[in-house]
């Protein structure tokens, strides 16, 4: 018997499926590389909490930051590795196919 | 669901609309745009010296200019920036040159060119699809261009019903669409703003 959509929801990638972070990777997916500012602005988060979760995706291999300074004005900006595109990219597929599963399941 | 809910799969979808088109969503850097229009439409059938006309419109989108770089600048200020991914709206960028614009140029051109043949305002209705695909290939959302794209479009039948020319219509229509159009950059930013705070 075929499994429920919310059962095959078990199975996806923890480390993408928590909401802050499928929004920041969905930010990075569509862009080449965002700066600190805009993740903080697109995300809402507070910047401790931003940090706590790029250091995460980075520790998973999923995100790569570069930090450095312009004059004493220090950046951040973080992008997609080539491993972490393909899984994002990956997980968006499967997230729309289970929500069309899960409107026919209704 | 690992804390995931549909509401916060959508915002991301929004999210990534934003992104992928952030330049377009940061409605005020094109707040010059529609001043141009009016201007432009009001020298279309003014009788105005045509160097003073010209210098006037040159002017008018100097101005826009400077003010979108200006704004640009505060965007970035508050927002922080994205680096586009290159090429990816290599497809967008050959239709909108090769297809959009020449046949909306084409469109104005036939309009002006011949009233008295003309039963409808062509450039109402491709023009009115223009900004369709335009709303559709930035990102979507935005109803207001459907609801601007809906009032250029009804110009298209003026002609029709009434003694109005369809060069006259040019000028009906860049007040309309400078007018229609400076309200749709600001409920952008509003947009984009509701998109950043989460909403």
């Amino acid at each position: 018997m075929d499994q429920t959509p919310f059962a095959e929801l078990a199975a996806v990638d923890r480390l993408i499926h928590e909401p802050s972070r499928l929004a920041i990777l969905s930010a990075l997916l569509a862009c080449a590389e965002a700066d600190f500012q805009y993740l903080l602005s697109v995300t809402g988060l507070t910047k401790g909490n931003l940090s706590s979760h790029l250091s995460k995706l980075e520790a998973g291999g999923l995100v790569a930051v570069e930090k450095g300074y312009q004059g004493k004005i220090p950046w951040t900006r973080a992008r997609l590795t080539e491993d972490g595109r393909a899984r994002v990219e990956a997980h968006w597929r499967d997230l729309e196919r289970l929500r069309g599963k899960a409107r026919r399941w209704r | 669901m690992a804390g995931i809910t549909i509401d916060d799969i959508e915002r991301s979808e929004r999210v990534r609309a934003v992104t992928d088109n952030f330049f377009f969503w940061q409605g005020r850097r094109f707040i010059g745009l529609g001043p141009v229009l009016i201007v432009a439409g009001l020298i279309t059938n003014a009788p105005l010296d045509e160097r003073l006309a010209k210098g006037l419109l040159v002017a008018v989108a100097v101005l826009a200019l400077i003010v979108s770089a200006r704004v640009g600048r505060l965007y970035r200020a508050e927002f922080g920036s994205v680096r586009p991914i290159p090429g990816a709206h290599s497809t967008r960028s050959r239709v909108k040159w090769l297809l959009v614009y020449p046949a909306m140029g084409a469109s104005l051109a036939l309009d002006m060119l011949y009233p008295a043949q003309l039963q409808l305002f062509l450039s109402g209705f491709v023009w009115a699809v223009g900004l369709v695909l335009y709303r559709k290939s930035t990102g979507g959302g935005r109803v207001h261009y459907l609801t601007l794209a809906a009032c250029l479009a009804a110009l298209g039948l003026v002609p029709l019903a009434t003694a109005v020319t369809s060069r006259e219509m040019v000028t009906v229509m860049m007040l309309v669409l400078g007018t229609g159009y400076t309200a749709a950059v600001l409920l952008d930013d509003d947009e984009m703003r509701a998109v950043m705070k989460g909403a």
